[in-house]
């Protein structure tokens, strides 16, 4: 009897499903659903170090009003085996070397007659550049120009990887006459620490990428060389060297007075912008009120690009901002300011149309919140840019939609 | 004995309420915990409508137990508001009775206070045109849950005859929650709060035979309820959020993400509701076990109200209620075991800043008494229709049938060790 009333109860209690009451008047009042628009206070366009020691790209060519002046790559002290071999290891008496390999490897298709050359940087400093390293600031650093030494090179004619995701493969080879002054100039790391070599163009009239040492692809050396343990034991082997760091070192577009007054980016000059929203209706806002959309328009000005992708990317500052006329790390002025962005709010788009719609109402919302201050925020171009593409765009007032459940 | 796994089933469920449109003023409706004998009659609080001279409702004639009782009831709803249907399930009180002597007897009992459960949707869509292409279809949703129950400890004594006396605590205790969503183009938006409630209700019960001074066999009950300490409610209210994963729940998935919201605010009210209840009956039987019933109660609040947490803006102030009953109660271990039962009922919900709602209601019912120890199973139908509600602005009718089971025992009887 009790089983029977229990499995009733159960029975009962899985038939039944709550459903909503249907309700056609539930009040929605006017104000559900709001807009507002917020005002830009103030914008500027800056030059801040170019970071290309950090792309994943080493880039050549000459366009867009920039020039590829050179790449520079270091490889690592000793080779990617066990035992560690150093470069100085391989001109010991008991190694004879046979040959060697310098070879990078690119996605990019080209077929030209312009020519990539390969030099060695036979100085006697350890560490010969970094990310400071640049157009603007090579009195600063030795000249690479006169201090190189020819090694080799190769024309870039049918390079073409098999599919968009395979890569093709650039090789310059060392044999005989070339390989002793590779041996004398890069390995011999006694009298020239450095281990690195000079990489630059010749004739090119477009844009072409090697992958760096960022990539997962990056430069290596291959060198063959038979060791002879004994009278009687000789080891034939190869070994590997990797890229350590490395550099594109250019000449970037110039950057014009509209540039300065608009919201402008360019990777290879470092140029960047900030804006600034008048926040502080935000700041009333009601405590349960959500940000539901707010899109940063940006039109795009002028651009010295046609039709290549150009990523925008946006995100908040760390401290305020007290000078919002145009600065340079170039030219550092007495109110020179140094802006570090946070990645307490992110994001990025694509040039769409001329335009590019960022939205931007996590930003707000943490405003609203209290989160975060309203110091601004900081607007660069994505690190896949090409650093010769410059743009500038002039931004509109925000609309910002939120809503009160 | 009874079966502990039992006890747990039947308190695991009665801790589920069902909705109506009652349920979206103030802190829920107050209806829902009148088990399946009672409701019978038309939900009486104080007359026979358990057993002969018994209401699991009052202490007072719980000494006329022979065994003692465990009971919980069970309905099957459906409400038809407008041209919708709505079919709910609702869990009335658990009682467990245990009369002493058949002089004293005390009794606990779990039973809902209020029910908030209750889901209002609009589903006609209002648009919001944002920029030249972006044009926004909104509706709204609003979901209550939960709702304070009440723990009580019940205390019978008889005093001689003609004259017996209860006493009744309760704890209030319990939560509810309520959801406004806000529903664009799919996305739910959504603003929660809880409320958590406390508090305290003594109640005192006085039943007396009338037969010997009036000369009539009319057992007259009183009873009165009063928040001994006012039922206080802690409010927190969460930030509103996106629910982007639409899992109704604010997590790292949503925005603005969990981390970055706004932390709750809670404050709290101590005088929120302050609840007195009265009722009295006359209970009028014949010689053929037939009982003639009359009975009125007057529940009212007079609570200070200030959050504004009802998802109608309004409150019941006051409830009155004429109950008239019938029921013809069975013999134990005889072929006339069965009691049958009948009543109607009228109500009235005096509501804050809103006209009253009339309410009209009729119950039947059977009660089946088996076993050794008085086992009984009531089933009960209820219909019950409410005018004038002009919040919803239309009528509301519901049906139900509930079934409630008692379990008895015998306690504090020695038994012979074998």
């Amino acid at each position: 009897m009790k089983k029977f009333i229990l499995t009733s109860i159960f029975l009962i209690f899985i038939s039944c499903s709550k459903d909503s009451i249907i309700y056609s008047e539930i009040d929605n009042q006017n104000n559900t659903l709001k807009t507002i628009t917020l005002p830009i206070d103030n914008q500027k366009s800056f030059q801040s170090i170019p970071s290309l020691g950090q792309n994943s790209k080493l880039f050549f060519g000459n366009e867009s009003g920039s020039d590829n002046l050179f790449s520079l790559v270091q490889f690592t002290l000793f080779s990617g085996y066990i035992p560690p071999t150093s470069f100085l290891d391989l001109l010991a008496d008991s190694i004879q070397v046979d040959s060697a390999r310098i070879f990078f490897q690119t996605l990019d298709t080209i077929n030209s007659s312009a020519k990539l050359k390969l030099y060695a940087l036979p100085v006697e400093d350890e560490t010969i550049f970094s990310d400071s390293t640049n157009f603007y600031s090579l009195s600063e650093h030795i000249d690479f120009n006169n201090s190189s030494i020819f090694l080799n090179e190769t024309i870039l004619n049918e390079i073409a990887p098999l599919d968009s995701v395979s890569y093709d493969t650039i090789s310059f080879d060392f044999k005989g006459e070339n390989l002793e002054t590779l041996k004398t100039n890069l390995f011999n790391t006694a009298s020239y620490p450095s281990r690195t070599i000079m990489l630059t163009s010749e004739n090119l009239e477009q844009l072409f990428t090697l992958e760096s040492n960022e990539s997962s692809r990056e430069p290596k050396i291959r060198v063959w060389f038979k060791a002879f343990v004994n009278d009687t034991t000789t080891v034939d082997t190869s070994i590997l060297f990797f890229a350590d760091k490395d550099i594109s070192i250019i000449s970037p577009p110039e950057i014009t007075n509209e540039d300065k007054q608009l919201i402008s980016l360019n990777g290879a000059s470092g140029l960047k912008s900030l804006i600034h929203f008048n926040l502080d209706a935000v700041s009333n806002f009601n405590r349960n009120a959500l940000i539901k959309n707010a899109n940063l328009i940006l039109n795009v000005e002028n651009k010295n690009f046609d039709d290549s992708i150009f990523s925008v990317g946006i995100s908040t500052i760390q401290d305020s901002i007290s000078n919002w006329n145009y600065t340079s790390f170039y030219q550092p002025s007495s109110d020179y300011e140094d802006y570090q962005s946070t990645n307490v709010f992110l994001n990025s788009r694509n040039i769409v149309d001329n335009k590019v719609s960022i939205p931007i109402q996590s930003y707000i919302q943490l405003f609203k919140n209290g989160a975060i201050d309203n110091n601004g925020l900081m607007i660069f171009g994505g690190s896949s840019n090409s650093p010769y593409d410059k743009v500038s765009f002039s931004v509109e007032s925000l609309e910002v939609l939120y809503v009160e459940p | 004995m009874l079966n502990p796994r039992i006890v747990l089933i039947y308190i695991f469920i009665s801790l589920i309420h069902g909705q109506s449109s009652m349920n979206a003023l103030g802190y829920g409706n107050f209806s829902n915990k009148f088990q399946a004998s009672s409701i019978s009659i038309g939900s009486s609080v104080l007359s026979s409508t358990f057993k002969e001279n018994i209401s699991l409702h009052n202490p007072a004639s719980w000494h006329n137990l022979p065994f003692a009782v465990l009971n919980t009831s069970v309905s099957f709803s459906e409400g038809l508001f407008e041209d919708n249907k709505n079919a709910f399930f609702n869990l009335s009180s658990t009682t467990l009775v245990v009369p002493w002597r058949q002089k004293l007897s005390f009794g606990l009992t779990f039973s809902p206070l209020f029910s908030r459960d209750i889901i209002l949707e609009d589903l006609t869509n209002d648009q919001f045109i944002f920029t030249e292409n972006d044009t926004l279809n909104y509706r709204r949703k609003i979901t209550s849950s939960g709702g304070a129950s009440l723990a009580k400890f019940s205390l019978g004594y008889k005093i001689n005859e003609i004259q017996s006396i209860g006493f009744e605590y309760g704890t209030v205790l319990g939560s509810s929650r309520k959801s406004n969503n806000l529903i664009i183009d799919n996305v739910n938006h959504l603003l929660q709060e809880r409320d958590y409630f406390s508090g305290g209700i003594v109640s005192l019960f006085y039943t007396q035979l009338l037969e010997n001074s009036i000369g009539i066999p009319i057992t007259f009950n009183t009873f009165f309820s009063k928040s001994l300490k006012n039922i206080g409610v802690e409010n927190e209210a969460y930030q509103s959020f996106i629910d982007l994963n639409g899992n109704s729940y604010h997590d790292s998935s949503d925005f603005p993400d969990l981390g970055q919201a706004l932390l709750p605010i809670k404050t709290f009210s101590a005088n929120e509701m302050s609840i007195k209840e009265f009722a009295m009956s006359f209970d009028y039987k014949d010689e053929n076990r037939n009982h003639y019933i009359i009975e009125l109660y007057n529940w009212n609040d007079t609570g200070d109200h200030i959050f504004s947490s009802s998802i109608i803006d309004s409150y019941v102030e006051s409830y009155s209620k004429l109950n008239l009953g019938f029921a013809r109660f069975g013999i134990p271990y005889t072929d006339e075991r069965y009691d049958y039962k009948a009543g109607i009922f009228f109500g009235d919900y005096d509501l804050k800043n809103i006209d009253n709602v009339k309410e009209f209601g009729i119950g039947l019912g059977i009660g089946i008494q088996f076993g050794l120890t008085n086992n009984q199973i009531d089933i009960s139908y209820n219909y019950l229709v409410r005018n004038n509600l002009e919040f919803i602005k239309g009528n509301e009718t519901i049906q139900s049938f509930s079934i409630g089971l008692s379990l008895g025992d015998l306690w504090f009887v020695k038994r012979r060790e074998m």
